[in-house]
This record gives structure tokens, C-alpha cells and sequence, in this order.
């Protein structure tokens, strides 16, 4: 069985307990922030923030609009980063997981350029990726993901694939937009927007449903100026962001 | 203690692997996915580790949701935290703050205090500090007087304290022989005792309890500055000041009205159950706030509105449904049906619709700034969801925090509230009341139990004359009788209710649950109140072991120690007042004033470089006892770890510094100054004249031993919380029944999660609205909502009965054998005859009522039946002597053993018809009566609407003429001296009787600083009623007449610089951030998602001033200028307000920061707000005033992140 969440953005408070909840689980250390113009921080995921909740600001006055939108590693159905990664480091599970061997990664950071979401970080002191895993080491024993467990108000749906891609469906019906049934082949992680909002407001990636497999076939430099579209949109397009998306372009 | 084995959080990952394929593996110091198995070592070593993990459960140590949580160990090391998931509040979730509190335990965060300290440096002096005007001159000072501290034991950290107090003590010369009696004073006590709302239950009792022996009223706590005003107005008009829906039950409203609070932010799980209602059973999410916050992210419909208008946008709703809605609500049946339960004469109704008249969309639009469709749309909504339009079907809620409490006229908005629910029968019912969710995890218990300058714990009124100790002792005299038995003698005149046995009214009920409380005080607490000797309480010598009065409040001390020369020392137990006080300045003289100032926390804050002792505590999760939430369940904390190196838990500090304080010779009781060491108890027999029966004799020596050995912890060894918890149960009233005493457990640790049967007391109610009644125990006497009467007779339609067998309960004659009907929330006691469970309230719960009772042994016995010493009481044992008179005047003592008494500790009160009946919302309250003589000739009298409404236009209009001339603040001084009261103005018919406003019902009043001058003289501000404002504007004394030059109260009185615009500033919290900001920014895992301080400025203002996020930008006023970055956003709004529809901006203020810890800034942004205190409570007005605002150079910041945050995890990765 694959696992996947449903992250129903209507629901979300903007709390942050995920991210919290995500660094106490897994160990890894806060970032040393600045300030935020929009309350996302730090701006982007980096590799000790597997999870960060971006805060989308829209219109004005009667038009005024505020969400918020995790984003953490999506999980692919058909990850670009594997389809990258030259070790075999980075796999796609049976249970629909993306991991990373940290003893077979070498940092070489192709999966950096490849991801459409700007997941994966290299980490300058274990020299390897880091990046979401959604809590493999605790789904698989039954448990939810620290981040799913945390949220107040139910914002994260956690199942199995089938299961959360058919509540999807429903949502998509009732007329909400919906993001990872089809794009870039489908996510495990996948996203219901409030009704008069589009995924592309917060940044996410405007992917058609061809698989990187696909993509990589039609040519290896079509993927990169993916890569570096995904990243531009998805990420941010100031702060700490630049240096990574400048990194991808300089290779 | 609730521990039961399970895992390290780092090997937890590797146990977890036990059960299945293993898949986390490698060195421990690195996480890495692998598909190796375990070596045999590593599996041993693993089920070492799952022998060794337990958990301890207790309640989340921020906000007052009160979630539960689940700490993980491994031997002393804290490895994981969890939400609880059996607890029904937060079903297993958390917010941030509740999900980092890890890093609040010592071998997290290097951050915390471990030894005492003592300073060797000097401190910053008052006229230093007199002259910062801005935050680089604040950080001269700050930076120069760096406290240098020289560590020392705690016995010798306890004994310095103790003999400086006992100096400065004896400097004060306090002495409790008065002229007409022995007593203190308890407001010339010299030393200021601050306890914040984050101590326990038993700690927040325990220092109350000390200070109230040792004959001082000058302590206080934070809730002077969050809830006062809600308690405040509550009381007044419904009868307790408390939320009376609870967290599950906010999925229930048909409209959930949020204004003045932002429950996303501040109570993000409180969320859970809103939005369920939203999403599950249409609950329409209404927010009316000046920043469009989290909360307002999920409305259904949303108005910005200007701060300090909250009167009139609340009074609009009323003017809907009394003058523009058709047909108006009082013309319908289930409004008369409605204000005939809450007793109101209908008269009342119709002057405060008089009021409400004036009201109207178009003129509430130009005073909050929301256009009139949005006026309209909103109170339809609202007034259309309600109990009296929907036959009780659906209801409107109102939920609120600081945004309507901190206003100086906090305590009329509150009210105002509470009249909207009133009005329109929204009161009383799961899914609609009052919802002030309270900020602190533990302030409504410390609010109870009471660190408070003004009453005793469990909302008790402190003594203020002879007179009232006389009477009391007269009362004694009576067998300790209810209202309805009591007998008011003649001499004690008409001030306590009828004298008449037999006749009551809410005040008499109200003196009669005083007094039983001063008795449960006195048998508890081994100390006297009364007269000697007992038989003569006319003329005998009042003694009273209580002081007279009311205290200093924590917004008033500092006028007690620069004005009045009062205060010389305090003790402030985890508070940080140097960032959370208005007008902070002000605060820093006053402690820069202190001979000794002693400060308790976890870290060093921005106290404590004022103080001159530094002492290590422990946060909540290192301590054992009780909490109450928000919504008044009480629940356990076990303690999780002990706190790191010296450090202590309060009640560990107290105790230890009471006994110094003994031993030193500070405590001196009345009753042992004048020799009063055993009380005789008499009954005087009511047939025969003159003669008193002694039922026993009880020793009087004030007691303060909890000592059980029961704990294995060392520093809880000499004091028992639990046996504290049981004091709290017996001394205060609104408590009683939180412990079993029949199967001896303390129901705050009730774990059970499950809903009650049907058939069960309260079953139907539980069973349909989640009370989850078996879960921890909430006042009074388990009640979940408050005023809940007519849910199941009017709501769900049901008919139940409750049958009360005879002879069975200590019940009187009107239940006892009858078969009732029950139509309410009951609550439950354990019947003081039999031990069972009966219901409490009959038919069910009402307004006041838990301080409306009846006694079953009213006239025959002591309270609990009397004690010989407060520590036999604890263990169980009375004194169980009955007096029985017959007419013929024989009569015979029997003991309770005779009786057949089960349980004389359990609850002997009963709750009848009559006394359920009794409880009376007060829709009309004037807070002025009667008359004040001016001393020239003139009197001033507190007059109603209907006259004042005859004199106000000619006040306001020659206050408004009077600045033109002179400018408010003049103004003001000149009216206020020309007619010796503020609202107040000669009456038409007769020029020496001046009329004064006597504030019966809400109006709008415009906050002290006001941005609009129209505004401010035609609904002037009600500041200057009290004297501690009018000091603001006029200084009482000579050193301090400057301090008149830092209030700004119109945007013409403020030094404006160039480039500058005057703005409207609020104060705000973030979610991710807690009060002062110790207890966040201290933690990197909350600090990384907000660093630095800064001000949300609305778009249109910032791109006029030039100004981009991110910029540096001052924000200033005549009392200081702080600098921070700014955020530029629209949603903080741009408006029209005033009679011209002028623009006017509001700026956000977030307040966590301040110089100490990390992330610190000079930039306290309290230390431009103002501190114009509510007329009721002294509540400040922090949530609106005005400021100047401009872009600033970047060489103003002086943020620090001061040293890059440290990994969390103990055995880092990265190490
Ligand atoms: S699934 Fe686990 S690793 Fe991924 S974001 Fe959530 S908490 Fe972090
Ligand atoms: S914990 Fe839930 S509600 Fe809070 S920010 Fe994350 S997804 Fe949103
Ligand atoms: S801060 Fe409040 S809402 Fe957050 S976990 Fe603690 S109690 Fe719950």
C-alpha cells in the first residue's frame, strides 16, 4: 500500500505546529532566521527544515485574502530526483516513500536540480541531501507523520494513496482546485486549494502530467529549465532562496 | 503519576524497528535510512532502553486550552513530547509553543538559571531613567548598570531576603493595634508581591494565603492586565467572571462572533473544534478586528475596525435588534420568557434601549470605521442566529481576549458582551454564552485562588470595617446559618440585606457565602476573625487576622512606591513586568525605586536587571499540581524533570521563605499581638436569652505544614502539593468538591475520556454536547456550562427527573423525599450525609448561583462541622458536633457518628428552586452610587441615564470649547476642577447638586488617546474617573510633574516629528510567541519562525512614508521611540472615521520583545503604549493609542540575535 496526505489548505491555521513538530521529531536543528516580510521562515525548505509553511497574501480590503500552504518533500508517484540520482541514494519505496541513503548519496546534488519543488538540501555537514522522509520510521510502524500527528485542525489528512486521491476527487468536484492528482505524474502529497485561489498563487509549479521519465526522454536540458522554472515558482524568489536556484543555473 | 513504558525518542525510531522489519539504523548520532538488522548487542541494548522510557502526563504550560501533553523519558533524560490523545480538549494535538516546549527543560536550554544569585553592582536609578525618551537612551542605561551577580546557596539567598524585608518592615512601622480594633491595613504593607499566572493552583493559594497572613493585600498578578476586566464585568452582570461554554463545546454556535480575541494565534487548538463546527454543522465564522489576522483567514465574514470603538460597534448590534429589527426583539415571547428567568424589572430594558437608540449604523460607522451594509450585515447575522429569535435552537457566541479587556473602560465592554447575550437569550447554553479565553495555561486558577489584591481566594470579599467583623461574629453566633435562617441584628443597620430570618435578597445571600468562606478561611488556615470575647460581638474587641481593604494592583504599585512612598520592596515570581507593563518606563522607576527586589524565574530577564536577588525556579512541567484552563477544568501536571541545577519549584521557595520570614519575626498576626490563642466555638440558643453553647474549642495558630513524605522528590519532600490541593477544597467554596473525599483522589487527575450513560447525573447533556464530564472536574461543582438552565427542557425538549429519597442526603425539607425536574446542567457533589453523588443544582445551573446556596445544617453546626486544627482537617478527621435546640430552650450536641454523617468534608450546601431562582443577571449595574460631598456647599450625585442624558450635551460641549482652548489634557484638569468629578455637570433644576454619570449601562467612550479630537470631546474618554489616571495628566507629586509631558491624548498634544504620520497603534501576539517572549524567543525552534520584532504598517501609509518591508522604522510618541523593522501588508487597515470621515491608519504592535535572552531588542513596545487604567479593575489601555511612525536609519536597530540557537537534541548530530 502507498501513503499519501491530503493537505486541505481551507483547514490550515498557519500555526506552524507542523514545522515544529517535523524538527522535533526528526532531530534536526532550528535555523537561524531573519526577519520575514510575510511570515514564511525561514523562506525556503533547507536542509535542516524539511517542512515550512509559506503564508500567501492576496488583494485588498474586501478581496483580502490569507493562506497558508505547507510544503515538505511531495513524495512524487514518479520522482524526478530518482529518475536523477546517478548512486541509487535516493529511491522511491514500495510504500510510495522517496528516501535517501545517506551512505550512498556522494552530494553530488543532481536531485537538487532535478526536483520541480525545490525539496531536496545539501547539507554541508554530512556532505549528503537531506530532505522530508515522510516519517518513514514512523507510518511504517503504524504511527502517523510527527507533522500530521501535530496539526490542530486536522489540515493534514493522512492515509493511504487511494484513499486520499479519492477525497481529492470529492474536493475537486465541490469545485476546489486541487494539485498532485495529475502534475509532473501525480504526488503523494496532494494539495486542495480554498475555492477562489489557484496552487500557482502559492507557488507551486505549473507541471503538465507527463512523468520526468517522460520529460527526461524529450531531453535532458528540458528538464533542467524545469528544474530551474519549478524552483523559481515554488520557492522564492528572494532571500536565501536565489543562491539555490543560482546553483542550478551555474551548472 | 502516570508513566508507563515506552521510548527514546532516538531509539525510539531503532525500538520501533523491533516490531518489524528494521529500517532506521547506524551510528546514534546520525539519522539514516538503512536496510541493515540490528546486531544482537543493539537489540539488547534497545529493550534496555524500553525499560527504561515512561511517559508523564500533564497540561501544556502556554496558552489556557489547556491541551494535554506527553513528555517521553529515558532515566532523567526528557527525550519527546506529544499531545495527549486521550485528552479530549486537544485529542493528541499541538500548537507550536506546546510542541517546543521541550526546549524548556534544562539540558535543552543552556538559557536557564540554576544557582540563586545576589547582585554586587548598583542599579539603574529612578532619575536616570526619568529621562529616556528614547530606546538608545533606555539602552545607555540598561547597558551601564548590567547586573553583576555573585552566586550563593539558597540559605543564604532565603536569609538575606528575609532580613531585608524584616528592616524594611520595621522601617514602615506597621502595627496592627488600631483604635477601634486589631487588624492591618493591607495596603501599607512595604513589600509588593507579583506571582505570575504560570504557578499552579496550590503555589497561586499558598502565596495569597502567606501575604494575607502576614497582613498584606499588596499582591497581584498578571490577570490584572489580561482577564480584570472580563472577571470584572462578568461578575458583575452574570455573576461569575469566567467563560461559560468550554473548548469542545465551540463547535456548537449557529455564529461564532470573534471580537477582541484571535483564537488561531493565541488558542490555535481551540481551533480544532471551531472549524469542525464549520465545517460540520455550519457554524458561521464572524471576525471583527482591526488586523486581519489568522483567525479572520477562516471567516465567513470579516470588518476591520478602529480600536477603542469596541462600546459602539457592540451597542450597534443592540440598536439592530431593538430598533431596526421588525418586529424588535423585546416584542417577542421568548425574550419576555427569557428576561423573566434572569429577574430583570422590564423598566431597566427600556432605559437602556433609550441608550441603544443613539446608536445607529451611520453614526456607529463613523466612530468604528465599518461601512453601515457591514454594520448590518453583521448584527443580522447575528441577532438572527440567536436563542430568543430561533426558540432556542440556535445561539450566537461571542469569544474575546486582551482586544475588549484592555481598554480603560474594559470592564464596559465586557459587560456589554454579556448584556448582548443576555438580551438575546444567548446565555446559558452549550453553544452559546461568553468565551474570554484566557492567556496563561494557569490563570484562571490563579485568578480563583487568587493572586489579587482585592479579594480572597474563590472570589471573597475582604473585610473593610469593624462593622462587617461584628456582624460576622454575630453570625458565628447563629450556628454559621444560610441566608434564608439568618439574622441580621439591628445595630448592623441595612447594609448586609434584610435582618429579617426568612427574607433575602442578593445581598445578604452574597454576605452569608462571604462569611462561610471567612469561616472555611479561618478553620483552614488556624487563624481569627471576630470578636473577643465570642459572646459579644457588639462590644467585644475586633480582631481580625485578615487585613482591611484592597491592595495595590500591578498597575498601581508604581504610583504606590514613586507617589505615595508605600512600596520599598517586591518579590515578582515568574512575571517579567519590564516588557508586559503599559507605560514601562513608569515601571522602571518604580522598581529602579526598591530597596530589594527579588526575582523568581527560569531565566534573566529584563526584571531582573532591576533586582537585587536572583532566584532560580521551575517551569510548569518541573513542578506537580494542579492547573486550570480557560474554560475552569481543572487538570494534573506530574512532574517531568527536575529543574536544572539549583533551580526550585515555587512552592518550595515560598514555603522556605515563610519560614524565614517566621523565623526572622515578620509574621506577626493580629490575633497573636493581642493574645488570642484558642476560639471558644458558641452557639447562642435562640430560646433563651443570653445563653451560649459552647460546641468546642479550637486552637488558633496559623498553619502552614504540608509536610506527608510522600514524594520521592527531594524538593517536595516538606510540602505536598496534594495536600494543598486538599486545603483548596475545603477553604474555597467556589473549589469544594475538586477532591473526592469519600474514595480519597484528587478529580483534577480524572482520566476518563468516555461520555456519560443516559441515565448518569448530566448524562443527556454530556452525551450530546461532549462535555467529556469524567475528564478532570470544573467549578462549580463540575459544571460545564455556566447558566446552563433550559437546555433540556427548552432545546432538546426532554422531560427528566431526578428523585431525592428521604432521609438520604444533606438536603433541606424542599428536596428532601421530592421528586424534581431537572432542566439543566445539575453538576454533582458528594452528599455530605451519605458520600453518594447527587446532583448539585436544582433544576439546574444559574446565574450566581454556587454563591447563592442553602446549608442543610444551617443554625446546628460549624462549617465541615467544625475543626480543632487545620491539619487533623486535611487528614480527614472533624470535630462533628451538632447542636440541636428545643423550643422549651434544652437542648442536645450530637456528634456526626450519631448522625450517621458518611462524609462531613463533602459538600453540606444545597441548591433548590428558591436559591437557583435567586441567581439575578444584573442588566442594570451603576458603578457610582449615591452622593459625594464637595465640601464647598456642593454635592456631586451619581445620577442615570435619564438625567444624565440632560446635562451631557452641555458637558461635552463646554469640555469641547475648553480645548479649543487649552488642548484636552488642560481641558480635562479644568472640568474636573470646576465640577469635582469627571462625567459630571450641574443638574438643570438645581446649580449645587452636580449630576455624575453613574455608568449603569455601557456607552461609548473614546479611548484616553484618541486619533480623532471630535470623537474624543463627544464621547469623552472615562479615564478621569479615577485618580490613578488623573495622576497621569496631573501628578501628585512635585519630582514627578514631567511625567504630565509624556501623555499624548490627542494626535495635537504629540511632539510629531518631520516626515512622521500619527497612527492608531494596537498591541498583538503572534502564535508563535508567547507574552514577554522569554518563554519563545528563548527557545530556537519557536524563534525561528519569528526572530526580530516588528510593526505590521497597512500598505497605503508605508508607501506614502517611503517604507518597505524590512526597512527600520520608528515608532514614537511623547513617552519614547523604539525602532523595529517594518512589515508592510494590507492587513492592517486604512479607514474612514469621524464626522468628516477622515482617514486614519492602524499600525500593529507584537510585544515579545525586550532586551534580555535571545532575539533582544531595547525596542519594548511597551514602552510607548500608555497606562490610562479601567475605572473598575486599573486594567490598562494597551490595546489602543497613539504613536507617530517614519522610516527610521538602520543604525537605530539594535536587534541581537545574540549567539546562533543551539541544537535542541541532546546528543546533537551535529556534535
Ligand atoms: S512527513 Fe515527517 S519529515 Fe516530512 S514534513 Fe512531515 S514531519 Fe517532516
Ligand atoms: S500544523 Fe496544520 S494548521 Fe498548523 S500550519 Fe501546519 S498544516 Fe497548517
Ligand atoms: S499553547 Fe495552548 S493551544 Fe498551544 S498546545 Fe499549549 S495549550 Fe494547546
Amino acid at each position: 500500500m502507498e501513503y499519501g496526505v491530503l493537505v486541505v489548505v481551507d483547514r490550515c491555521i498557519g500555526c506552524r505546529a507542523c514545522q515544529v513538530a517535523c524538527h522535533v521529531w526528526n532531530g534536526t536543528e532550528a535555523e537561524s532566521t531573519e526577519f520575514s516580510p510575510d511570515y514564511t521562515n525561514p523562506p525556503d525548505l533547507t536542509s535542516n527544515v524539511w517542512t515550512v509553511v509559506r503564508f500567501v497574501e492576496m488583494g485588498e480590503g474586501d478581496g483580502l485574502r490569507w493562506y497558508f500552504v505547507k510544503r515538505q518533500c511531495m513524495h512524487c508517484v514518479e520522482p524526478a530526483c530518482v529518475a536523477a540520482c546517478p548512486t541509487g541514494a535516493l529511491h522511491k519505496d514500495k510504500d510510495g516513500i522517496v528516501l535517501w541513503d545517506s551512505k550512498k548519496c556522494i552530494g553530488c546534488r543532481y536531485c537538487v536540480e532535478a526536483c520541480p519543488y525545490g525539496v531536496p538540501h545539501f547539507d554541508p555537514l554530512d556532505k549528503t541531501i537531506r530532505k522530508c522522509t515522510f516519517c518513514a520510521d514512523r507510518v511504517r510502524e503504524g504511527l502517523e507523520p510527527a507533522c500530521v500527528a501535530a496539526c490542530p485542525t486536522d489540515a493534514l489528512i493522512f492515509g493511504s494513496l487511494d484513499e486520499i486521491r479519492a477525497r481529492a476527487e470529492e474536493y475537486r468536484a465541490k469545485g476546489h482546485p486541487v494539485y498532485g492528482l495529475e502534475e509532473g505524474g501525480g504526488t503523494s502529497w496532494i494539495y486542495v486549494f480554498p475555492k477562489e485561489t489557484a496552487p500557482s498563487d502559492a507557488g507551486l509549479p505549473r507541471l503538465g502530467p507527463e512523468t520526468p521519465r517522460e520529460r527526461i526522454d524529450k531531453g535532458l536540458l528540458a528538464l533542467a529549465m524545469a528544474a530551474v522554472a519549478g524552483l523559481a515558482a515554488w520557492g522564492v524568489s528572494r532571500g536565501k532562496a536565489a543562491p539555490a536556484a543560482q546553483e542550478v543555473k551555474v551548472r | 503519576m502516570t508513566e508507563s513504558v515506552v521510548v527514546k525518542r532516538r531509539d525510539f525510531l531503532k525500538v520501533l524497528g523491533l516490531s518489524s522489519v528494521p529500517l532506521l539504523l547506524g551510528d546514534s548520532s546520525k539519522l539514516v535510512l538503512a536496510i541493515a538488522s540490528p546486531s544482537q548487542e543493539e537489540i539488547r541494548a534497545m529493550e534496555k532502553d524500553l525499560r527504561l522510557t515512561r511517559t508523564v502526563r500533564g497540561v501544556c504550560a502556554y496558552c489556557a486550552v489547556g491541551c494535554g501533553i506527553i513528555f517521553y523519558k529515558v532515566g532523567d533524560s526528557v527525550v519527546y513530547v506529544e499531545g495527549d490523545p486521550d485528552n479530549p480538549i486537544n485529542e493528541g494535538k499541538l500548537c507550536p509553543k506546546g510542541k517546543a516546549s521541550i526546549q524548556l527543560f534544562g539540558e535543552y536550554n543552556p538559557r536557564r538559571i540554576k544557582t540563586p544569585m545576589i547582585r554586587v553592582n548598583p542599579k539603574p536609578t529612578v532619575d536616570e531613567l526619568k529621562a529616556v525618551r528614547n530606546q538608545a537612551d533606555l539602552r545607555k542605561i540598561i547597558e551601564k548598570y548590567k547586573p553583576v551577580w555573585k552566586p550563593v546557596t539558597w540559605d543564604e539567598a532565603i536569609s538575606f531576603v528575609a532580613r531585608k524585608i524584616k528592616e524594611i518592615i520595621d522601617e514602615a512601622g506597621l502595627d496592627p493595634r488600631q483604635e477601634d480594633g486589631f487588624y492591618y491595613n493591607g495596603k501599607q504593607f512595604p513589600v509588593m508581591i507579583e506571582a505570575g499566572a504560570k504557578l499552579t493552583n496550590e503555589e497561586a493559594y499558598l502565596i495569597k494565603k502567606m501575604a494575607t497572613m502576614m497582613g498584606s493585600y499588596n499582591i497581584d498578578h498578571d490577570a490584572r492586565r489580561c482577564h480584570s476586566t472580563t472577571v470584572a464585568g462578568l461578575a458583575g452582570t452574570v455573576g461569575f467572571g469566567a467563560q461559560t461554554q468550554h473548548f469542545i463545546d465551540t463547535q456548537f454556535p449557529a455564529v461564532y462572533l470573534i471580537f477582541g480575541g484571535n483564537p488561531a494565534e493565541n488558542h490555535p487548538v481551540s481551533m480544532r473544534h471551531t472549524l469542525r463546527g464549520r465545517e460540520e454543522r455550519g457554524l458561521k465564522l464572524v471576525v471583527v478586528d482591526p488586523r486581519y489576522n489568522r483567525t479572520a483567514s477562516k471567516s465567513d465574514i470579516f470588518a476591520f475596525f478602529r480600536p477603542g470603538s469596541d462600546l459602539a460597534f457592540l451597542l450597534y448590534i443592540l440598536h439592530y435588534a431593538f430598533w431596526e429589527r421588525n418586529p424588535p426583539v423585546d416584542q417577542l415571547n421568548t425574550f419576555r420568557e427569557f428576561v423573566e428567568r434572569f429577574n430583570v424589572d422590564i423598566d431597566e430594558i427600556a432605559e437602556f434601549k433609550e441608550i441603544a437608540k443613539d446608536y445607529t449604523a451611520e453614526e456607529v460607522s463613523k466612530i468604528t470605521g465599518i461601512p453601515p451594509d457591514k454594520l448590518r450585515l453583521i448584527a443580522q447575522t447575528y441577532v438572527e442566529n440567536s436563542g430568543v429569535t430561533t426558540n432556542f435552537q440556535k445561539f450566537a457566541s461571542i469569544q474575546w481576549a486582551m482586544g475588549q479587556t484592555q481598554h480603560h473602560i474594559g470592564t464596559q465592554i465586557t459587560r456589554m458582551s454579556a448584556l448582548i447575550q443576555l438580551t438575546l437569550g444567548n446565555m446559558g447554553f452549550p453553544g452559546g454564552g461568553l468565551n474570554p479565553y484566557r492567556g496563561h495555561s494557569n490563570v484562571q486558577g490563579t485568578t480563583d485562588l487568587c493572586i489579587l489584591s482585592h479579594i480572597l481566594p474563590g472570589y471573597i470579599k475582604q473585610p473593610s470595617s469593624t462593622l462587617q467583623i461584628r456582624v460576622y461574629q454575630d453570625w458565628k453566633n447563629q450556628g454559621f446559618p444560610d441566608a434564608w435562617n439568618w439574622e441580621i441584628p439591628e445595630w448592623a443597620g441595612s447594609a448586609f440585606g434584610p435582618n429579617e430570618r426568612g427574607k433575602v435578597n442578593s445581598t445578604k445571600i452574597l454576605w452569608s457565602w462571604w462569611f462561610h468562606n471567612w469561616r472555611r478561611f479561618e478553620l483552614t488556615w488556624g487563624i481569627f476573625v471576630g470578636t473577643d470575647p465570642e459572646d459579644d460581638p457588639q462590644n467585644g474587641t475586633v480582631i481580625s487576622d485578615f487585613p482591611f481593604g484592597a491592595g495595590y494592583t500591578e498597575n498601581t504599585w508604581w504610583q504606590g512606591a514613586l507617589f505615595d512612598d508605600v512600596i520599598k520592596a517586591a518579590i515578582i515570581m515568574a512575571e517579567n513586568p519590564a516588557v508586559s507593563n503599559a507605560d514601562t518606563l513608569t515601571e522602571y522607576m518604580a522598581l529602579a525605586s526598591l530597596k530589594l527586589l527579588v526575582v523568581v524565574d527560569l531565566w534573566e530577564t529584563e526584571t531582573a536587571t532591576f533586582a537585587d536577588v536572583l532566584l532560580p525556579g521551575a517551569v510548569q512541567y518541573e513542578k506537580y499540581g494542579s492547573i486550570t484552563n480557560s474554560s475552569r477544568w481543572i487538570q494534573w501536571q506530574d512532574r517531568v524533570a527536575s529543574p536544572p541545577g539549583d533551580a526550585k519549584p515555587d512552592l518550595w521557595i515560598m514555603t522556605r521563605l515563610w519560614e524565614a520570614l517566621k523565623a526572622e519575626g515578620a509574621v506577626r498576626l493580629p490575633s497573636q499581638v493581642y493574645g488570642k490563642y484558642r476560639e471558644r466555638v458558641l452557639i447562642r440558643n435562640p430560646y433563651r436569652e443570653g445563653e451560649f453553647v459552647q460546641l468546642y474549642e479550637r486552637k488558633i495558630s496559623p498553619f502552614m505544614d504540608y509536610y506527608t513524605g510522600r514524594l520521592p522528590d527531594e524538593d517536595y519532600s516538606e510540602v505536598d502539593p496534594e495536600l494543598v490541593y486538599r486545603e483548596i477544597d475545603l477553604a474555597v467554596d467556589l473549589y469544594n468538591g475538586m477532591y473526592d473525599w469519600v474514595d480519597r483522589r484528587p478529580l483534577a487527575k480524572r482520566r476518563i475520556a468516555f461520555l456519560r450513560g443516559e441515565s448518569d447525573i448530566d448524562g443527556i447533556l454530556d452525551r450530546t454536547y461532549l462535555m467529556h464530564k469524567d475528564w478532570g472536574w470544573s467549578w462549580p461543582k463540575n459544571v460545564r456550562i455556566l447558566y446552563n438552565l433550559w437546555t433540556l427542557s427548552k432545546t432538546l425538549g426532554r422531560r427528566v427527573t431526578y428523585e431525592f429519597p428521604s432521609g438520604k442526603y444533606a438536603v433541606g425539607p424542599e428536596l428532601d423525599g421530592k421528586t424534581v425536574e431537572v432542566t439543566g446542567e445539575t453538576g454533582e457533589i458528594r452528599d455530605a450525609v451519605s458520600g453518594e453523588w447527587r446532583p448539585a443544582f436544582i433544576p439546574g445551573h444559574n446565574f450566581v448561583v454556587g454563591k447563592f446556596y442553602k446549608r442543610a445544617w444551617s443554625g446546628v453546626a460549624d462549617v465541615f462541622t467544625g475543626a480543632v486544627d487545620p491539619r487533623s482537617l486535611l487528614s480527614g478527621r472533624v470535630v462533628g458536633k451538632f447542636v440541636f435546640f428545643h423550643e422549651d430552650g434544652g437542648y442536645e450536641i450530637k456528634t456526626a457518628d450519631e448522625l450517621g454523617i458518611v462524609c462531613p468534608l463533602c459538600e453540606s450546601f444545597y441548591y433548590d428552586q428558591e436559591v437557583v431562582m435567586a441567581g439575578k443577571a444584573n442588566y442594570k449595574k451603576p458603578y457610582f452610587k449615591g452622593t459625594k460631598d464637595l465640601g464647598d456647599g456642593r454635592v456631586v450625585k451619581y445620577v442615570g441615564f435619564y438625567d444624565w442624558r440632560r446635562v451631557r450635551d452641555a458637558f461635552t460641549s463646554e469640555l469641547a470649547q475648553l480645548a479649543d482652548q487649552m488642548g484636552l489634557k488642560g481641558a480635562i484638569i479644568e472640568m474636573k476642577r470646576r465640577y469635582g468629578e469627571w462625567y459630571a455637570y450641574p443638574s438643570p433644576d438645581n446649580p449645587s447638586e452636580i449630576w455624575a454619570w453613574d455608568m449603569r449601562y455601557p456607552i461609548h467612550y473614546e479611548p484616553a488617546e484618541s486619533i480623532c479630537k471630535e470623537l474624543a470631546v463627544k464621547y469623552p474618554s472615562m479615564a478621569w474617573r479615577r485618580g490613578e489616571n488623573f495622576n497621569l495628566i496631573s501628578p501628585p507629586k512635585e519630582d514627578f510633574r514631567e511625567l504630565a509631558d509624556t501623555v499624548n491624548l490627542t494626535p495635537e498634544e504629540m511632539h510629531v516629528p518631520e516626515g512622521a504620520v500619527v497612527v492608531t497603534a494596537t498591541t498583538n501576539r503572534l502564535t508563535e510567541h508567547f507574552h514577554t517572549g522569554q518563554l519563545t524567543r528563548n527557545l530556537p525552534l519557536l524563534a525561528e519562525l519569528f526572530p526580530e520584532p516588528f510593526v505590521e504598517i497597512p500598505k497605503p501609509l508605508a508607501d506614502s512614508l517611503g517604507i518597505k518591508s524590512g526597512d527600520i522604522v520608528e515608532v514614537g510618541n511623547n513617552r519614547n521611540r523604539i525602532f523595529l523593522r517594518a512589515m508592510v501588508t494590507n492587513r492592517v487597515p486604512k479607514m474612514a472615521i469621524g464626522p468628516d470621515g477622515r482617514e486614519c491608519y492602524v499600525v500593529n504592535l507584537p510585544w515579545h520583545w525586550g532586551w534580555a535572552g535571545a532575539h533582544s531588542t531595547f525596542a519594548v513596545v511597551n514602552t510607548v503604549s500608555g497606562i490610562y487604567m479601567d475605572t473598575v479593575t486599573t486594567m490598562q489601555e494597551t490595546k489602543t493609542f497613539l504613536a507617530y511612525i517614519r522610516k527610521a536609519s538602520p543604525a537605530d536597530y539594535d536587534y541581537r540575535a545574540e549567539g546562533e540557537p543551539t541544537s535542541w537534541a541532546a546528543p546533537s548530530r551535529r556534535r
